[in-house]
């Protein structure tokens, strides 16, 4: 052949190709971490831009910008600067950005199903000598013990909420169907409830996602199953429990015939219940109060809008849903600690406290400011919710179980109507591997 | 780079009058900033993930504590672990189908393009290189919207189509409508670049060669098979290479895509999986391992492309 392409050209091509394969080749093995850098002293600047990180949905704007003036006006010379985290993938990032003290917040919030693995490994400050300053035996004792390791505080209480039922009372009206007081009446009501909207297309009676696993497990925790529980030094899955296996019937019964949502498994779209809710593609769902502010106002208005607690098995129980919460700490390897113990000592201030009661509709971390949540129907409910719910398991490891995935894919598989039997029995040993890892 | 200053063709060095030690000397000189930037931006972290690779490296070490050695034992544990081998079929399978329609696609689409007057050919260019440069994040969340099962303009146009059973369907609750999805991303997020190389190269076949082709009564497709093909050969081969390399390691599309689905486990491939293991699992000594052994994996694809460029004369 004439050699159409003349030689530097093809040695051109081949050098650029060595080039970008070898950027290939080496990009290959992402995933390495930054070092281990974990400074112990504390103390630091005196001044400085404190950086804080707290989650979607958390702190709602004015208490974010009360924390922040405040928080200037006592420190001159110093800034705060605060960035919302989403839930979805917060594991991985707090444990590259917490390592290195470059890359740290210094303030951060955790959920509270994360907080004993962080507390743990040391990732975060000490804050026992600062208990007493932040509330000291007003704190939510569940949270507190999430938020310690080996007797010692690292992550402070932020505020604790559980979910509760919102229904539509003219549906309800409609169909005939009282509020559940059980939950094979809850079922039932869905049943009713989809039967009478079949006209509605994709109507659900009760909008679940199986993507919503923290939504699903109240099934599991009000029939008296946990995630996991400790037999001695190891943990062991409920999802195989005789009890475990009831839940898992009654919710596969539900989603065949009172929700036509099991399938929905993206996070995004199942974390707002209230759209489906706001068009009228269902008569009820599973959210927290603060979902008030994100429902129509017409149909709020119009005195469409009712609420129910979780219902228990069988009448005289109690409904158990999660208990949702987050937990606040300091980075251990911060620069800036006192900084941040200055700030939060306002995060536990009665002004933000409140804030979350107020503003947000959480239960706040110290009980004493709890009261500003009000006396309405829906506050109360929430208030009971708290008191009756149920944690994830204070496991050191239970952070990696959440990381890998574990729960949300067997949630999924069962809205997707998959065997129970087995799937639980392998999302327990996935649990078990994980959790009794040292 | 040492063997590419050997190299240098002979013509040169005698236009070039030279005192040879000192030119060499700042040849050298040249060489010290891309040599160190190289070394300190790939070399360390690959360093440090095969040191890592050898560790017992948990959430521990990552805040602080002494990481203990181990030897072997991450690697043993990765290769007799069952997850791994069906993760690294998933991975290869997924990568060569993708490649193998990419360099389909995109030879084709390349070929077109000659066959087109030259503004068609421009506008074609600046689409695709539109497509291309686009940030994958932008391009994800469009697929997103394009496939959601709620308001997805996929399932309503096929419902428009007579296919009633598509609207409300979930392209990610399954592994393969959801590799069907991510397969499809990855293709056209990765076509332009082969069209523009592979059209780059057939633009530079002499057309005396093609006309004596015509002349000699080959059709479009003998024409291809053996005169433009055998042409841009070293052109396919290195793009098919570099497909090769970029889709056994894809993972943005996929890390992003699962958050979707749920059916996380199912989904993982080589570079979600050991994202998994490390980041999201916390154990960064096996993901090490399993990280050198995607890249022991990839230098096997690549070593006859390797050896070529080290054989290839000056």
């Amino acid at each position: 052949m004439a050699s159409p392409l003349p030689n530097p050209s093809r040695r051109a091509v081949l050098g650029a190709g060595g080039a970008l394969g070898l950027a290939g080749l080496l990009a290959a093995c992402g995933g390495s971490s930054g070092s281990g850098s974990s400074s112990g002293g504390g103390g630091g600047a005196s001044s400085g831009d404190l950086r804080v990180w707290f989650m979607k949905d958390s702190v709602s704007d004015t208490a974010m910008e009360w924390l922040k003036t405040t928080f200037e006006q006592q420190n001159p010379g110093s800034t705060l600067t605060y960035e919302i985290q989403v839930w979805d993938g917060i594991v991985p990032k707090l444990q590259t950005s917490l390592a290195s003290a470059d890359s740290t917040p210094d303030i951060i919030e955790l959920g509270n199903t994360q907080a004993p693995t962080f507390c743990a490994v040391g990732a975060l400050e000490d804050l026992s000598d600062l208990e007493a300053d932040l509330g000291g035996d007003q704190l939510t004792q569940s949270l507190v013990e999430l938020g310690s390791f080996e007797d010692r505080m690292y992550a402070a209480p932020f505020y604790a909420g559980s979910r509760i039922f919102f229904y539509r009372k003219d549906m309800f009206e409609a169909a005939g169907v009282a509020v559940p007081t059980t939950i094979d009446e809850l079922t039932a009501a869905a049943t009713t409830l989809q039967q009478a909207n079949a006209a509605t297309p994709g109507f659900s009676g009760l909008y679940l996602p199986g993507i919503s696993w923290q939504s699903c497990i109240a099934w599991l925790f009000t029939n008296g199953a946990l995630l996991a529980s400790q037999e001695g030094d190891t943990w062991k899955g409920g999802l195989s429990t005789p009890e475990g296996q009831a839940s898992l019937a009654q919710l596969q019964q539900l989603w065949k015939t009172g929700s036509a949502s099991g399938t929905v498994t993206d996070s995004t779209t199942a974390s707002q219940p209230f759209v489906p809710f706001n068009t009228g593609e269902t008569a009820m769902f599973f959210g927290f109060n603060w979902h008030l502010k994100s429902i129509d106002p017409a149909l709020v208005e119009a005195g469409k809008v009712g609420y129910f607690g979780f219902p228990p098995v069988s009448a005289g129980g109690v409904g158990k849903p999660f208990a949702g919460g987050s937990n606040v700490a300091i980075s251990a390897s911060s620069s800036k600690k006192d900084l941040a113990k200055a700030a939060m000592k306002l995060i536990f201030a009665k002004e933000f406290q409140e804030y979350f009661a107020t503003e947000g509709g959480w239960v706040p971390g110290n009980l004493q400011y709890a009261a500003a949540l009000g006396s309405d129907e829906l506050s109360t409910l929430t208030t009971e919710a708290v008191k009756n719910s149920v944690g994830t398991p204070a496991a050191k490891n239970w952070a990696l179980v959440e990381g890998a995935k574990t729960v949300d894919d067997f949630y999924v598989a069962m809205g997707a109507g998959k065997d129970p039997v087995s799937l639980a029995a392998a999302a327990d040993a996935a649990m078990e591997k994980v959790l009794n890892q040292s | 780079m040492s063997l590419a200053l050997r190299r240098r063709p002979p013509v040169r060095r005698a236009a070039v009058p030279l005192s040879s030690r000192s030119d060499r000397r700042l040849a050298l000189l040249l060489l010290v900033p891309a040599t160190a930037t190289v070394l300190l931006a790939l070399g360390y972290p690959l360093v440090r993930q095969l040191g890592m690779s050898f560790q017992r490296f948990g959430l521990e070490q990552q805040f602080g504590r002494p990481p203990e050695f181990v030897g072997l034992a991450n690697y043993q544990a990765m290769l007799t672990d069952p997850t791994f081998w069906a993760v690294l079929g998933r991975s290869v399978g997924f990568c060569l189908l993708v490649a193998a329609i990419t360099m389909a696609v995109g030879t084709a689409g390349a070929l077109l393009l000659t066959a087109c007057s030259r503004p068609v050919a421009v506008a074609v260019q600046v689409v695709m290189l539109l497509a291309w440069a686009m940030p994958v994040l932008s391009s994800l969340q469009v697929f997103q919207w394009m496939f959601d099962s709620r308001s997805g303009v996929v399932d309503h146009a096929l419902a428009a189509l007579g296919f009633d059973q598509m609207l409300g369907f979930n392209w990610f609750a399954q592994p393969s409508t959801f590799f069907a999805v991510a397969g499809l991303l990855v293709t056209w997020m990765s076509v332009p670049l082969v069209v523009f190389m592979v059209y780059a190269a057939v633009t530079q076949i002499d057309t005396s060669v093609l006309e004596a082709a015509a002349l000699d009564g080959a059709g479009p497709a003998q024409t291809f098979r053996h005169v433009v093909a055998p042409s841009i050969a070293p052109v396919l081969a290195l793009v098919t290479l570099l497909q090769i390399i970029w889709d056994l390691r894809v993972f943005t599309q996929f890390h992003v895509l699962q958050s979707n689905g749920g059916i996380t486990e199912q989904t993982n491939v080589l570079g979600t999986f050991i994202y998994q293991v490390g980041l999201a699992g916390g154990d960064y000594g096996s993901a090490s391992a399993a990280a050198m052994l995607l890249l022991l994996l990839t230098l096997l694809i690549a070593a006859r492309y390797i050896a070529l460029l080290l054989k290839e004369p000056a």
